[in-house]
């Protein structure tokens, strides 16, 4: 296997790291400097080169890229991060520190060295309108959002950037706290890292819609540690692969917590010769009896030469469970495409009505129609 | 005038030989029913004249007002006029029955040169069909089919039988899953279809959907041929006897 030089970490992020109230700079770098030394031999980025990602992460310049809308309402306060000391300052240092996993996430860690700004945002009732994350230029832009116990809020965010862009969203739900999450990435040629962790405590609720474009390069990792009793998560959304493009797309799902429930339920199409990774991890941990997990991956390859990677994982350390996963890559299917035409739809149209009826199974909320109409275009 | 002759029709599914010369003649304003025996091959003909993929004809001839529709594709005979109600109606989650619905009939008028039906007047049009049938307004934004139990779903093959308007309708096992009730209604809109310029091939196992729906001719399929035609009374006489009789 051809081995490639990647560059030591102070090349990344620059030595020494610079300080801040929020982030134990010394402390990440070294955790990201150990852990980027292993990249090499791991699974995780055997589809994907990180080598460009760290590339583009050294060439950024520093500041925050990203501009949010609906924060001037009663129960959310967003702060800075710039800004940020007290208390808040440390509920985010120990976040990061403590709760990212440095060798899942190791692009995180270097992100956040890396950022130059970024929010706070902290919600402590039911929110009105939603919480509008847009992100016009690249950058890096970390969000750490804390849902109080039984807050609940929509957050919206449109990940197309002009730029290499890396994002990092560390999100807390606390006891009964509930988040409606809707993300797109529809801009196709383009740079972009992202992780978001979600950590759900007792009886909170996190629904996501996810809908990607593959890019020149793009990794989403999402990562869902259900750790109260009762947290349910729902995780859905499409992708789509065009000609020259990648995506790559990492989802675990942890239940470290009895009677959890998970969903994800994602939707992929090939459309030209690009490659699509798609890992769908569940894992339950001990003491965590009547955990209920479900993963569905469904992939249309609808060029001859597109490669769509699947990989449900199970490890499960309970036996009082119910787990279920399933991953295909196929074609149409011909009954369906049998049913429209005989009803006088020309099969090019009905392919694309049937295509288009695949991805959108997958699609919700303020975002869906935007991620529809993207969808259609390629089709 | 005749609007569909089957003249020797012999037809393959993967491989196998099922229909082994069947002559059918349907008239404009005509019923007729084919029943038969389990694998007789009366699913095989609907398919065929449908031209569901994966169905050969090795021989024969299906003119449809007149033209030979061996060679063309399931649209083309729909635009012909040429409608199959399935006996089991896919499911398509995902793409709204109203977009389904919109997309069949826009393309049926442009491919007979009419003008398009504006958005209102396909939703009136669909919302009193759906009152006609039973179907609460809200399926049109369900994905086709999609979570609709056995009634629901051959009561949308028949609003989609009324809204297509098509010559010639061959409903395959329309009756199988349904209720009394169901059956009414059904019924009730295949009635409401019929006409003295199209026709319909009802293809049955029961008796009891030719109550609702009378015919002019009754068919027995039986080996992949049709082994005898009569008029109705030809059903009671099956219901009465079975299909054993008609191979000694």
């Amino acid at each position: 296997m051809k081995t490639v030089a990647l560059p030591d970490v102070a090349e990344v992020v620059g030595d020494p790291p610079q300080e801040r109230p929020w982030l134990d700079a010394g402390h990440v770098r070294e955790r990201a400097g150990n852990h980027l030394l292993t990249v090499p031999t791991k699974e995780l980025w055997k589809y994907t080169p990180i080598k460009p990602f760290l590339d583009e992460l050294a060439r950024l310049s520093a500041g925050s890229p990203a501009a949010l809308d609906g924060i001037d309402q009663p129960g959310v306060r967003a702060v800075p991060l710039d800004t940020l000391d007290g208390d808040d300052a440390m509920r985010v240092r120990r976040a990061v520190s403590e709760r990212l996993d440095g060798a899942r996430h190791v692009l995180a860690d270097l992100a956040l060295l890396r950022a130059g700004g970024g929010w706070f945002v902290q919600v402590s009732a039911t929110a009105g309108p939603p919480l509008e994350i847009r992100i016009p230029q690249g950058g890096v832009a970390p969000l750490f959002l804390v849902l109080e116990p039984g807050a609940e809020l929509t957050l919206v965010e449109r990940m197309d950037a002009e730029g290499f862009l890396a994002q990092v969203a560390l999100v807390e739900l606390g006891p009964g706290a509930r988040l409606h999450h809707y993300r797109a990435a529809l801009a196709r040629d383009v740079g972009h890292y992202s992780l978001l962790q979600v950590h759900l405590a007792q009886d909170a609720r996190y629904r996501l819609n996810q809908n990607c474009v593959a890019g020149n390069r793009r990794r989403a990792e999402v990562h869902v540690l259900m750790d109260g009793p009762g947290a349910d998560a729902d995780l859905a959304g499409a992708y789509l692969v065009e000609p020259g493009q990648h995506l790559d797309q990492q989802f675990v799902v942890e239940h470290r917590a009895g009677h959890t429930t998970s969903r994800q339920k994602f939707h992929g199409i090939g459309a030209g010769k690009g490659r699509s990774v798609f890992n769908g991890r569940i894992h339950i941990h001990p003491d965590s009896p009547a955990s209920d997990a479900q993963l569905s991956n469904r992939n249309l390859a609808l060029h001859p030469d597109v490669e769509m990677d699947t990989k449900p994982e199970l490890e499960i350390y309970t036996d009082d469970v119910r787990c279920a996963h399933g991953a295909t890559v196929g074609q149409l299917a011909l009954e369906s495409l049998f049913y429209l035409t005989s009803r006088g739809v020309p099969e090019p149209a009905a392919r694309r009505l049937l295509s288009h009826g695949f991805v959108r199974e997958c699609m919700a909320g303020p975002l869906a129609e935007a991620s529809a109409v993207r969808f259609m275009e390629a089709l | 005038m005749n609007l569909l002759e089957i003249k020797g029709l012999r037809a393959k599914v993967g491989g196998e030989l099922i229909l082994r010369g069947v002559d059918l003649t349907v008239a404009a304003g005509e019923v007729h029913a084919i029943m038969g025996p389990n694998g007789s091959g009366k699913s095989t003909l609907a398919a065929v004249l449908a031209g569901r993929p994966g169905y050969e004809v090795e021989d024969g001839e299906i003119l449809f007002l007149g033209r030979d529709l061996t060679d063309l594709a399931p649209e083309q005979r729909a635009h012909l006029g040429l409608f199959l109600a399935f006996q089991y109606p896919v499911e398509i989650p995902g793409v709204s029955n109203m977009e389904f619905l919109k997309a069949a009939i826009d393309n049926l008028h442009a491919a007979r040169g009419e003008p398009q039906l504006s958005t209102v007047e396909f939703m009136k049009r669909v919302r009193e069909l759906a009152g006609r049938l039973q179907l609460s307004p809200e399926f049109l934004k369900r994905g086709v089919n999609e979570g609709f139990s056995g009634g629901e779903k051959k009561r949308n093959e028949i609003l989609q039988l009324l809204l297509l308007e098509p010559r010639l309708a061959v409903l395959d096992e329309t009756d199988s899953g349904l209720d009394i009730d169901a059956l009414q209604v059904v019924a009730e809109g295949v009635n409401g279809f019929r006409s003295g310029d199209n026709g319909i091939l009802l293809i049955t196992h029961y008796q009891r959907l030719l109550d609702h729906i009378v015919p002019d001719v009754v068919h027995v399929l039986s080996a992949g041929r049709i082994a005898r035609s009569g008029d109705k009374s030809l059903a009671l006489e099956l219901e009465e006897k079975g299909y054993g009789w008609l191979a000694q």
